[in-house]
């Protein structure tokens, strides 16, 4: 089997608030001409198709149907992963292990702004039967889960705080971030109560946006780039749907994406061998969950290397760089992408003012949302 | 390959409205039936139990999500619990500010490894601790149809 699958090339749009001069299928084929011209190639040299999407987000029913003529895949091996991008990333990584795809595209996109009704999409995710006739927005689940957190004492309020602070101070950074910006820790605990106790600027603000990557053989790597970056591990996994059975505190499922990935990868001490992590936040909180989920700190430690400054941009373990969700924005099956792409730039050493010094190793890990619990994990280095 | 121009013009951005009406019925299957039955007919919370790994799930399941063996038979429990959780909500699903917010707790079930989820009623916000125990408040008898909102909510016992 071959051992190593390279990516070789990616195109991207910024990711706005809003996206009103361009349709979903723009984004995408912008994304999609961007990646094949960096990797030198056309879509007939393409083997396969991975497209990310999810029927409610997009607004179609069968919205694989609408992912191909915008990537240059009609007619040729295409499919769709429900999931997030780094589902689809391990998908595509796959098909070029089985030595029968050399060269393999990844895309995934968020149109958020077409949705008019994203609380009662995100609600239809709820059991029909048990959770959501009580008619309450599913944002309870994040402010339930936050104040048992809290009460467990795995963070204090403001440490979760640091975070929002942290990420849209880092987003300013980012040229493709929509939500940069200087906050204190009391605009954040002042902003408007949600779900409480998570408030209005605990909460990644939705973003539009669209990535496409191509993914190679070893073999072929050095024809398309002079700079791949290498996906060293993969793994994924969800927790019970159920919210009466499964468990609330710690992150599970990314704890079990996370150990996959660092076994594939051969990584025995993530906290010492990873460089930098670009890891869910879509609730501040969420952020200290997943990295201690992914062994980065230990228990209740995420939440204190925070307000000491441990994850920020020049400590031992810089998180969300890019800006994260709360800085970039929620960009729903994208939001993976977004993060993947961070660690590319940075292991290119493309990534500007805000690049890393030395980063050899990153860590990118996806969580579907509320209230789902599906994780996704990609390890990889330059 | 490229775009090569962009409406550069606000006023010239066309969108169409359009909506998805979709409508479901969602069938409970056995164990849910037998659930929401005992809830309707006696008021009372039926939970089951994998004799596999010994987990008990409320509301009753059919089979258990763990070992995915059959679940035969169901046992009352209280109904009664404490709080794990719980948040006040503010914004309706359209998220405007809710004129009452929503007091919605998750209550570890007592004889059960499950939570349930419901609103917490006959109690302030500011008066709620993790840990608190309750019981179930449940519609009359002749207003019971068999679902979710026979349970009013739960209440400080």
């Amino acid at each position: 089997m071959r051992e190593k699958v390279a990516i070789a090339g990616i195109g991207y749009t910024a990711f706005t608030s809003v996206s009103p001069g361009s349709s979903y299928r723009e984004l995408t084929y912008e994304a999609a001409v961007k990646a094949y011209d960096e990797a030198g190639i056309e879509p007939k040299d393409v083997d396969s198709f991975i497209c990310t999407s999810e029927d409610f987000l997009e607004g179609y029913s069968i919205s694989d149907e609408y992912c191909n003529d915008q990537l240059g895949a009609v007619l040729k091996p295409a499919q769709t992963i429900p999931g997030d991008f780094i589902h689809s990333l391990a998908v595509g990584m796959m098909h070029v292990l089985t030595e029968r795809f050399d060269i393999v595209v990844v895309q995934a996109l968020s149109k958020a702004s077409n949705m008019k009704t994203i609380p009662e999409m995100i609600n239809f995710a709820l059991d029909p039967v048990l959770n959501r006739p009580l008619d309450i927005t599913a944002y309870m689940v994040a402010g339930l889960e936050m104040n048992r957190f809290l009460a467990e004492e795995r963070a204090t309020r403001k440490q979760c705080a640091a975070v929002v602070v942290k990420n849209k101070a880092n987003a300013l950074l980012n040229p493709v971030a929509a939500y940069g910006a200087r906050v204190s820790i009391d605009h954040v605990l002042d902003s408007e109560p949600i779900a409480e106790p998570v408030c209005l600027l605990d909460v990644a603000p939705y973003a539009d946006g669209a990535v496409v990557m191509v993914l190679c053989s070893e073999k072929l790597a050095p024809s398309l780039s002079d700079r791949p970056v290498w996906i060293n591990g993969v793994g994924w996994s969800s927790d019970s749907p159920t919210l009466e059975s499964r468990e609330w505190t710690d992150a599970v499922a990314v704890r079990l994406a996370g150990d996959m990935a660092y076994k594939m990868a051969g990584i025995a001490c993530p906290a010492k061998d990873v460089d930098l992590a670009e890891v869910n936040d879509e609730i501040s909180f969420k952020e200290l969950q997943h990295l201690e989920a992914l062994r980065l700190f230990d228990p209740g430690q995420a939440g204190k290397a925070t307000e000491d400054g441990r994850t920020s941009p020049g400590g031992t373990l810089p998180v969300n760089v890019s800006g994260g969700g709360l800085g970039v924005g929620h960009l729903f099956e994208c939001s993976g992408a977004q993060k993947v792409l961070e660690l590319v730039l940075q292991l290119r050493g493309e990534a500007g003012e805000r690049q890393v010094s030395d980063a050899s190793v990153g860590l990118a890990q996806a969580w579907r949302g509320i209230p789902s619990t599906s994780a996704a994990v990609a390890i990889l280095s330059n | 390959m490229g775009l090569t121009e962009r409406i550069n013009k606000t006023d010239k951005l066309s969108y169409y409205e359009g909506q998805i009406p979709i409508e479901y019925v969602y069938t409970y299957g056995l164990g849910l039936e037998k659930f929401f039955r005992a809830i309707k007919d006696q008021g009372k919370f039926l939970a089951s139990t994998c004799k596999e790994c010994g987990v008990t799930y409320l509301p009753a399941r059919s089979f258990c999500e763990r070992c995915l063996v059959k679940i035969e038979g169901t046992t009352a429990v209280p109904g009664t619990g404490t709080v794990y959780s719980y948040t006040t909500v503010h914004l309706n699903m359209d998220e405007s500010p809710k004129k009452e917010p929503a007091l919605v707790a998750l209550i570890d079930m007592d004889g059960t490894d499950c939570r349930f989820l419901h609103y917490l009623t006959g109690v302030k916000a500011d008066k709620v601790k993790v840990g608190m125990k309750v019981k179930p408040a449940l519609k009359a008898k002749k207003d019971r149809k068999g679902h979710i909102e026979d349970i009013v909510g739960f209440q400080p016992s």
